[in-house]
């Protein structure tokens, strides 16, 4: 506790040094289509704050791409468990994920506009982002679960229920972790670009969209920071549950 | 009774075994013989972990094995309890082993923080609490103190049932676990 403190300290002069660029920019230029001052920035997102369809927005966004990502890490763990464990899937799945993540976001996005209810497009969109992250980390980490310790496992005629739980579990945490952490911040970014593509209402992809449209750049910086606040915090929210989980 | 007949086995160029031929009957059998002359090998093949490149295995089929392996082999990430709970859920018998191989107070320990000494320790009650008709031990008093080291090969002697084979390079050791030894030459 007494160690993060000291952390937070150390860095809050190197936000104040970027606080500081930013307000000079922002002076210089002179122009809030361009960029506006944190100051400005911040009233609007204290403006914005106050009323429901900020939380709203939050909500709805939040919502739906967690559901994405919900769905991407569960359908991972499973597709690269089947491929590990029998050479047919495998043949069958990896390319399909390979291309997965080989294509744009923004095809996806259309294609999907054209086959879905544009409510559902951030899930969809959230759920394709994540799933390659999260297949390919976890095959990684069944690929280097040690083959002594099943091969010991089997000597001793260890239940199915025991090696996944004490073996592959315990060596795919960490994998499945890292994936979770890194795929969590793609997720947010490729749902809210999706909403945004597709001008879902009462999502934050929309406002930021009506803020391009109006020009209203303190809007802009505003759901930006927000956006960031809300991804560090899932990131966080993820690295504590997968610290006590690896714990 | 297994009995290994006219066992071979090579890795690459390398041949281990050639011709191999022998018996383990009930009771503690052991082989001796300096590094590197294929026991281990040996007794992987009678465990059936691997198969040899010609000859058979008799008398293996349906028999539960249980063993020591040259490495530790343990959970690193549980407790010492656990790593002996994973391969039978007898719970006060688990703690009983334990406690005999002096490993008491060290119960909920993680493996990872353990001795060599003890982590062995673990590897026998382990193998010991699981239910086995062919005991294989290799190099089971590995890295142990000198005080606690009789204490543990008397719990072996009294523990191993079935048919127990114990690769060792200490005589004294063959001499105080009795039975059949094998001397292994290159």
């Amino acid at each position: 506790m007494k160690e993060k403190f000291f952390n937070a300290v150390k860095f809050a002069p190197v936000i104040l040094f970027w606080f500081v660029v930013w307000e000079g920019a922002a002076f210089l230029i002179q122009s809030d289509i361009i960029i506006v001052s944190p100051r400005v920035t911040f009233a609007r997102l204290f403006e914005l704050g106050a009323t429901a369809g900020f939380w709203g927005s939050i909500g709805t966004s939040l919502g739906r791409i967690l559901r994405g990502f919900l769905l991407a890490l569960g359908a991972g763990v499973v597709l690269a468990a089947l491929c590990a464990k029998f050479k047919i899937a495998e043949r069958l799945v990896l390319p399909a994920v390979k291309v997965l993540n080989a294509v744009p976001i923004a095809s996806f996005t259309i294609l999907a506009l054209m086959a879905f209810h544009s409510s559902n497009l951030s899930i969809f969109i959230a759920f394709v982002t994540v799933l390659p992250i999260v297949f390919f980390n976890t095959l990684k980490g069944i690929e280097s679960t040690s083959p002594q310790l099943l091969e010991m496992a089997n000597i001793f005629r260890v239940p199915t229920y025991k090696k996944i739980f004490y073996i592959y579990l315990k060596t795919l945490a960490p994998f499945v972790a890292s994936a979770a952490t890194t795929g969590v911040g793609f997720a947010w970014k490729s749902g809210i670009a999706a909403e945004l593509i597709g001008v879902v209402r009462g999502t934050i992809g929309a406002n930021l969209h009506t803020a391009r449209i109006f020009l209203n750049t303190a809007d802009l910086f505003a759901w930006t920071i927000a956006i960031v606040v809300l991804s560090y915090l899932m990131e966080n929210a993820l690295r504590f549950f997968f610290g006590k989980v690896i714990k | 009774m297994i009995r290994l007949k006219n066992i071979c086995k090579s890795f690459g160029e390398q041949s281990v075994l050639r011709d191999i031929s022998m018996e383990f009957a009930e009771g503690i059998t052991c082989i001796m013989g300096p590094s590197g002359v294929g026991k281990t090998t040996l007794i992987n093949i009678a465990a059936g972990i691997i198969a040899p490149d010609c000859g058979e295995i008799i008398g293996l089929h349906g028999k539960k094995v249980s063993m020591i392996f040259q490495e530790d082999r343990l959970l690193e990430w549980e407790t010492a309890l656990t790593n002996v709970l994973f391969v039978n859920n007898n719970r006060p018998r688990a703690i009983e082993l334990l406690t005999q191989a002096g490993l008491a107070d060290s119960l909920h320990k993680k493996a990872a923080d353990l001795s060599g000494g003890m982590k062995r320790r673990v590897c026998l009650c382990r193998a010991l609490i699981a239910q086995h008709d062919l005991l294989i031990l290799d190099e089971p008093f590995k890295g142990l103190d000198a005080e606690i080291k009789p204490s543990i090969m008397q719990m072996v002697k009294d523990h191993a049932n079935g048919i127990t084979i114990c690769i060792t390079h200490d005589p004294s050791e063959a001499e105080f676990l009795g039975g059949r030894v094998i001397s292994f030459a290159s």
